[in-house]
């Protein structure tokens, strides 16, 4: 009797899942009711089972993270999920832009942007330095003759206005003068014994520059004594405008040379 | 078209390298992944990391998926299955002993559910308003061992049919039924000691109302 009995309470737990799952018909069912009602550690096993299988349906489905889809995209195929959702929906277009993206962004790092730019304002100089307008550019204009000689008159044009810049800097013009002033206020061996007629020639000459005209005080002063020098010659009464006299032959001192 | 070759054509699309088609199946079935990884860990983080890891294995070994040996739900399952497992390996979380007998034991009673309960780990269970008692439900199913808590949670939560869940354990049906009638016989033996409210099953019917 006792074996019979384990041996039901083995059939009994072998059929609880399926009873528990509404399952059990037929005769099946009668005999698994009638051992339950017989056996009370049975029925205490079911109905544990049964309150177990009652606790789980109170799970409810948990919500998984917002990003995990897009954790799982990334993670996959290196790609955010709205990204590849669009990738699925655009057309033909957008692929290709798309594509064309991808092939180019090895290129748009910082270091290749940088290199662009530098070739971009490169060839802007090259282009405005050549004379050439991008807003009225015409066939004529990229002939070979024509940007030599644009490039050439823009050369010219650049260094008349380096060279004007140049002279019209007033540090520029103040070290000249100070030169000069240098150059006049050294005594110039050659300069000491002019006659009176050399500088009666040089003192009225008018073609001088503006820079000689500008001299020391004391060049000044050395003009004026050489000046009045010139002045008091002039007034002497037996002076010979033709020039020195000739020796004249029957000169008592120049016979005594001629014997020498 | 079915649902099995519904999915089986989205599943040759994905080999294809559509990655529109790998994002549908990925939403399809990432809530269920995610359910059954967060009830066997009973962490949020874990299940997290564990779902994108068995989506990134899923997603290297679409191609040998065959339909004729199961659905994909139950080689998706049992994939996830093996990784908890591993994990379970991994962490030491050994609860194997935490049997129906072993709540007798003066020194496993001096830990009581209750105790569990005063900290509980947040999860997405918190945010739904029978929060509390589905958090209680969640720390006795962490108190089963790993084989009554996967059979229960792939019965009674995932909803797969005997054959489906023997074919994931790689057990035969009888060892089935007799671990998810024990599973759920020892949670509703824990749950009954620690929440004292009337008889488990009033409570559950309570629950369920």
């Amino acid at each position: 009797m006792e074996r019979n009995i384990s041996m039901q309470h083995a059939e009994f737990e072998a059929l609880m899942s399926d009873a528990l799952d509404g399952l059990l018909a037929g005769e099946a069912q009668q005999r698994f009711e009638s051992h339950r009602a017989e056996c009370r550690a049975c029925a205490l096993m079911f109905r544990e089972a049964e309150a177990g299988m009652r606790w789980l349906a109170t799970l409810e489905e948990a919500a998984p993270p917002a990003h995990l889809v897009h954790n799982i995209m990334v993670a996959t195929i290196g790609r955010p999920a709205i990204e590849a959702a669009e990738i699925g929906r655009e057309g033909w277009l957008q692929r290709l832009r798309g594509l064309g993206v991808q092939v180019l962004q090895p290129m748009l790092q910082p270091r290749f942007a940088l290199s662009f730019a530098m070739a971009f304002f490169a060839i802007s100089a090259a282009l405005s330095l050549g004379g050439v307008r991008l807003n009225h550019l015409s066939a004529a204009q990229l002939a070979p003759g024509t940007l030599a000689n644009n490039a050439l008159r823009s050369l010219h044009e650049t260094t008349a206005r380096a060279e004007k810049y140049y002279d019209n800097l007033r540090v520029v013009y103040e070290l000249e003068s100070r030169y000069r002033e240098l150059r006049n206020s050294i005594p110039d061996a050659n300069e000491a014994p002019r006659s009176p007629q050399q500088e009666q020639k040089t003192v009225p000459n008018k073609n001088k520059s503006s820079s000689e005209q500008r001299t020391s005080p004391e060049r000044q002063q050395y003009t004026r004594e050489q000046r009045d020098v010139l002045i008091a010659g002039l007034m002497k009464p037996n002076i010979d405008f033709a020039g020195p006299a000739l020796p004249r032959m029957d000169d008592p001192a120049v016979a005594e040379r001629r014997v020498a | 078209m079915d649902d099995n070759q519904a999915i089986f054509a989205l599943v040759r699309r994905c080999v294809g390298g559509d990655a529109a088609a790998w994002e549908e199946l990925v939403r399809l079935h990432h809530r269920r992944i995610y359910n059954v990884c967060y009830r066997f860990t009973g962490s949020a983080e874990d299940a997290e990391d564990l779902s994108q890891e068995v989506f990134i294995r899923m997603y290297r070994t679409l191609g040998t998926y065959e339909p004729r040996k199961g659905a994909f739900t139950t080689w998706m399952t049992t994939m996830t299955r093996n990784l908890l497992v591993d994990h379970f390996r991994r962490s030491r979380h050994d609860r194997l002993t935490d049997s129906m007998d072993a709540g007798t034991s003066p020194d496993e009673d001096s830990v009581t559910l209750g105790e569990q309960l005063a900290s509980p780990q947040p999860g997405p269970d918190r945010q739904v308003e029978s929060g509390e008692r589905q958090a209680m439900v969640q720390a006795a199913l962490q108190k089963l061992s790993p084989e009554l808590r996967e059979a229960v949670i792939l019965r009674d939560l995932q909803d797969l049919d005997y054959r489906e869940i023997a074919q994931v354990l790689r057990v035969p049906e009888g060892t089935v039924k007799s671990r998810i009638n024990r599973g759920r016989t020892e949670l509703a033996r824990l749950l009954s000691r620690t929440y004292q409210q009337g008889t488990p099953g009033e409570d559950a019917q309570g629950a369920r109302k």
